[in-house]
């Protein structure tokens, strides 16, 4: 794989949320308002780069018992150290973010990403990856808070839209808007690639990466 | 060995955190101080300064006591505890007549959208200038923000006598 196509795969053609459906539930709870949406894809991509960069640098030392104890324990301390310098510097946006700060630590997004990139790629390929994913996580964020943020609100990034902000339809700013909106773009996604997006063999189980040690992948 | 590696990692990691607190823990004592002078400004807009009181005997949650310069009320600064998450900081004004003219929380860890609804409830009583019994689902927090008024309530009774 190429360095290029390490760094853009993530953005759209496997795009954490939107293809991979993973991480839905910060990429639907924060999803309010793309402000509230860019920032939750900072504070993501921030933990991406550190628990990717690390774990990359310590592939060799984490035995392979212990990893993913491991990998909770470095991504833990990433996600305090965002929330510290939120909570110092941004104060806003931590209270925005509230309970789906600390819970970034339990986001399948970056476990995934040490566990079948980082573990077994190069620093600086890794940190590719995190920028691509969190790029990815963010690009979703923001395309489902745009959506929602415009018809239930009538505002984008908090400016008022003329005839919309009269006329705005206020689920979208709720739970059910939040399914809607990301149901029509994962919609749109597969009408666009004729179904191949979510079809592709490398994320059936052969792509798995348990599959070597999984019954169900067959090491026969 | 995977023991070892995993302590060392925790270790590190802790270590980490530990420094980065050191820096960032004034900055957010300092904003959340600024936050609590605009709180109390909020509160009694009248006042034309807050004097901290220095007394004896106040109930110990209550933490501060300002007076207003021009007479226009107290304010209480009041630590709730035994919520659900713990303790949470709230600002009590009284005005001069000794009625409490309202409640705020400054800083709070209740669960989102279920300890935290009651917050929102008292502040609607308040402008009503209904009764505030609680809110079902969120009694652990109902419960410390009423033990907080109450200290509060002691507190003043307490104080009243050295206002001018």
């Amino acid at each position: 794989m190429s360095r290029l196509n390490i760094l853009t795969k993530g953005f759209i053609k496997e795009n954490p949320v939107l293809i991979f459906l993973l991480g839905m539930c910060p990429a639907l709870a924060v999803s309010t308002q793309v402000s509230n949406a860019l920032g939750m894809g900072a504070a993501t991509t921030f933990v991406l780069l550190g628990s990717n960069t690390v774990i990359a640098l310590l592939r060799n030392v984490i035995p392979n018992k212990v990893r993913i104890p491991c990998y909770i324990v470095l991504i833990a301390g990433f996600v305090t150290l965002v929330q510290m310098f939120t909570e110092a510097y941004v104060y806003t946006l931590y209270q925005a973010l509230g309970i789906f700060l600390p819970l970034i630590v339990v986001n399948c997004i970056v476990l995934s990403r040490a566990e079948i990139f980082a573990q077994k790629n190069t620093v600086f390929n890794s940190i590719l990856d995190a920028i691509s994913t969190g790029g990815g996580f963010t690009i979703a964020l923001l395309a489902i808070a745009s959506i929602r943020e415009i018809l239930g609100s009538g505002t984008w990034f908090g400016l008022e839209i003329p005839v919309l902000a009269a006329e705005n339809i206020p689920i979208f700013v709720m739970a059910p808007g939040g399914f809607a909106a990301f149901g029509i773009i994962v919609a749109i996604i597969n009408k666009v690639s004729k179904g191949k997006a979510l079809k592709k063999k490398e994320f059936g189980c052969e792509g798995c990466p348990s599959a070597q040690t999984c019954v169900k992948g067959g090491v026969e | 060995m995977p023991i070892l590696v995993l302590s060392v990692i925790c270790l590190i990691m802790s270590g980490a955190l530990a420094l980065t607190n050191h820096f960032t823990w004034p900055v957010v004592e300092e904003a959340a101080a600024e936050r609590a002078e605009a709180a109390r400004a909020e509160m009694i807009p009248e006042a034309d300064g807050f004097i901290l009181l220095e007394t004896d005997g106040l109930p110990k949650t209550v933490t501060e006591v300002y007076n207003t310069a021009n007479g226009t009320g107290v304010i209480f600064m009041v630590t709730a505890t035994g919520g659900y998450g713990g303790e949470f900081s709230l600002i009590i004004g009284f005005g001069p007549d000794g009625t409490i003219i309202g409640s705020n929380v400054l800083a709070d860890k209740e669960t989102k959208g279920f300890g935290d609804r009651v917050f929102a409830a008292v502040n609607e009583a308040e402008a009503k200038g209904e009764r505030f019994d609680g809110v079902a689902g969120a009694t652990v927090t109902s419960k410390a923000y009423r033990r907080a008024i109450e200290d509060a309530l002691e507190a003043y009774e307490t104080v009243k006598g050295a206002l001018s």
